[in-house]
């Protein structure tokens, strides 16, 4: 089946027992293009992001991502898949707490196939963190944490960048920095899908839908489409 | 970036190595610390059952009850009674002939050494002497039937060949000499002898000047007698053959081995069936009894079952010390895995961290395997050092050896370590397949 969008999904239902955290979804996302998820909490944008990236599988649906179905992978074959498509971004940064910023993005690296130190620090140089290479963790600030958390997802290319309430645990300042990393890789071409709370960063993105119940309640196309983020004052 | 990891794990998780590393060191210090000992005394305890290499011993018959201690005959020679060495080349005649494996006549007596008169036992014997079986003698070849050998039969027989463990410093005398001996350690350090030394013994009256060619060590009484080749002993004695007990070193199979129906009955109360079987066994008292119908005057005593309690005891305790030594490691594992365990728990996010960005669960077991095969081979060297050190004091102060650890055993150690922590990792690293990066997202 040849279908047009990066991620294209069909009748998407995802029950975990009894509840059902998705219940007949169908969207579509196109290449480059950078969409919002927003929701009350347990409305299922996690399980969506879940799925679409590969950590989760639907109980019924068709989930196409690049061209491939996802629906009926193995672990092994999802976790192949993951390492060379998709780009992830924690609300909880999930560091390693023994690897300094460098180590970080390098493990991803050595995951997908080599290490290279060189690429790693230029990756971390482009979100501002030249001066942290060899920092842990505990010494960075939460926005430096999450800019290594980008560094990393964008290290080996990947297609998409899934990001869950990037921003969640940042203040207004690092927010603004981080949303401005993520934009730029937007413009850049990356596709990305992202789940926030944030109305105004909401603007940012090309189109907007909401879940509510699991159900995929409205969708938006934002005609601003890559406006900059107000900033305050 | 495999090793980098693998540094800053570990070294910035010192605490949880540091508790790998002391399950794997203690479990091992213990390993090599018995098996030195075991491996000493097993070595010990073949040179042990070598001392037993004779398994038959021959003795004079007779009647009267003869004054021996220690293997030296005190009883005057005139009232003594003698195998006649002559005859023991007919030990190649019976039945189970090639089941000797050597054997040594032994004639000792108290004699007077020196102006002094102090008294020493004087022992004679056959260092490395060739017998040959004529032909035309006859030899049992079944139980029932006798034949005459067209070829003669030739062996060597002497203390080489039953006691292998004796040692000389010096030289071995010539069989042929008349006035050559060893001398045992402990008496020529006492006495003051040295290699070249002149050594006068007088017996009734007869003397013999015989010059000191070597030293002997053996480890039993021998270490204070004086060694001659059998005709000096017999010439000094007095007589012109005879010797007053002969060691055979035969091989035989333990009784366990004979037919359930005659293993533990007396020859005397056997069929004649079954004494045909028990006859055509290899057991000790078998030959035994076959010795001493070969030998004229001979009565046969198998000493095997001293020896063989002895080394059943030794085996025993070297299987003890095994199995203490495989409970160790055992408990070693335990230890390795309670770890592991835990620290597979603590990073249960980690881990779904790394299966998120595309780990494969053979990536990540790697990672732990590594992590406490490294901890393993530290652990191993130490253990090995602690070892080492514990088996001597151990052996100094338990069994009074002197416990020398083998080098090998490094190696051994090292392999026993990586064993530890991989039964140690096994179980929970299964856990790792099961730790899917799902809750990830939801912060679980
Ligand atoms: N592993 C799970 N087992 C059972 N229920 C789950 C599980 N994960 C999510 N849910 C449920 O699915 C619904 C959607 O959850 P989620 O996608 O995390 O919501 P959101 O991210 O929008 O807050 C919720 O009702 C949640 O309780
Ligand atoms: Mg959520």
């Amino acid at each position: 089946m040849a279908s047009p969008g990066m991620v294209d999904v069909r009748g998407l239902t995802k029950r975990y027992g009894d509840t059902c955290a998705l219940e007949d979804v169908s969207l579509s996302v196109a290449p480059g293009e950078w969409l919002v998820v927003m929701g009350p909490s347990g409305s299922g944008k996690t399980t969506f992001l879940n799925i679409v990236g590969c950590l989760d599988q639907p109980t019924e649906g068709i989930v196409t991502v690049d061209g491939k179905d996802v629906s009926h992978l193995s672990p092994r074959e999802m976790g192949r898949f993951r390492r060379e498509t998709i780009g992830l971004i924690f609300q909880q940064f999930h560091l390693i707490p023994y690897l300094n910023s460098l180590e970080n993005v390098m493990l991803a690296q050595y995951f997908h196939s080599m290490a290279d130190e060189a690429e790693a620090r230029d990756a971390l140089v482009r979100v501002g963190l030249g001066d942290r290479l060899r920092h842990l963790p505990s010494q960075l600030s939460g926005g430096e944490q999450q800019r290594v958390c980008i560094a990393r997802a964008l290290i080996n290319s990947p297609k998409i960048l899934l990001a869950d309430e990037p921003s969640g645990n940042l203040d207004r300042r690092n927010e603004e920095m981080v949303m401005g990393l993520l934009s730029q890789r937007h413009r850049e071409g990356y596709t990305l899908i992202m789940v926030t709370h944030n109305p105004e960063i909401a603007q940012l993105a090309d189109r907007l839908v909401n879940f509510d119940h699991g159900h995929l309640v409205s969708e938006k196309r934002n005609h601003l489409g890559q406006a900059t983020l107000q900033r305050p004052g | 970036m495999f090793l980098r990891l693998l540094k800053d794990a570990l070294w910035r998780r010192k605490g949880r190595a540091a508790i790998t590393l002391l399950c794997v060191v203690a479990g091992l210090t213990l390993a090599v610390a018995l098996l030195s000992i075991a491996a000493d005394v097993s070595e010990k305890m073949s040179r042990e059952l070598r001392s037993y290499g004779a398994n038959v011993a021959l003795i004079p018959q007779s009647e009267e009850v003869t004054l021996e201690i220690g293997g030296v005959n005190y009883t005057p020679p005139s009232e003594a009674h003698y195998i006649d060495e002559r005859e023991l080349v007919k030990v190649k005649t019976i039945f189970w002939r090639n089941n000797i494996l050597g054997l040594a006549p032994f004639l000792g007596s108290p004699v007077f050494l020196g102006p002094e008169r102090r008294l020493v036992v004087l022992t004679g014997t056959w260092f490395d002497k060739e017998l040959t079986l004529p032909v035309g003698a006859t030899i049992r070849s079944t139980f029932a039937e006798q034949i005459k050998i067209r070829e003669a039969i030739a062996f060597r027989a002497g203390v080489k060949s039953v006691a292998p463990w004796w040692k000389v410093t010096g030289q071995w005398p010539e069989e042929a000499s008349l006035d050559t001996a060893l001398v045992g350690a402990t008496l020529a350090r006492r006495e003051g002898l040295r290699l070249g030394d002149i050594l006068p013994l007088e017996y009734e009256g007869r003397r013999a000047q015989l010059r000191v060619v070597g030293l002997l060590t053996t480890g039993g009484l021998e270490d204070d007698q004086v060694i001659v080749p059998l005709p000096v002993a017999q010439r000094l004695l007095g007589l012109t053959y005879g010797v007053n007990r002969v060691m055979v070193s035969a091989t035989v199979l333990p009784k366990e081995k004979l037919a359930s129906d005659i293993r533990y009955k007396r020859p005397e109360d056997m069929t004649p069936k079954e004494y045909e079987k028990w006859y055509c066994s290899p057991v000790v008292e078998a030959v035994a009894k076959q010795l001493e119908e070969a030998i004229p005057g001979s009565q046969a005593q198998p000493i095997l079952q001293v020896a063989q309690a002895e080394g059943a005891f030794l085996l025993k305790l070297e299987w003890l010390m095994v199995l203490i030594t495989f409970f160790a490691l055992l408990a070693s594992s335990l230890g390795v895995m309670a770890t592991v365990n835990t620290t597979v728990l603590e990073r249960r996010k980690e881990i779904g961290l790394m299966k998120a960005l595309g780990a494969s669960n053979s990536q990540v077991a790697a990672l732990f395997l590594a992590e406490t095969g490294i901890i393993a081979l530290l652990g191993g060297s130490l253990g090995f050092g602690l070892g080492a050190f514990l088996a001597r004091i151990l052996g100094e102060g338990v069994f009074g050896l002197a416990i020398a650890t083998d080098l090998s055993l490094f190696l051994v150690a090292l392999l026993l370590a990586l064993a530890v922590s991989l039964v140690g990792s096994g179980l929970p690293l299964r856990q790792i397949s099961r730790l899917e990066p799902v809750g990830l997202l939801r912060g679980q």
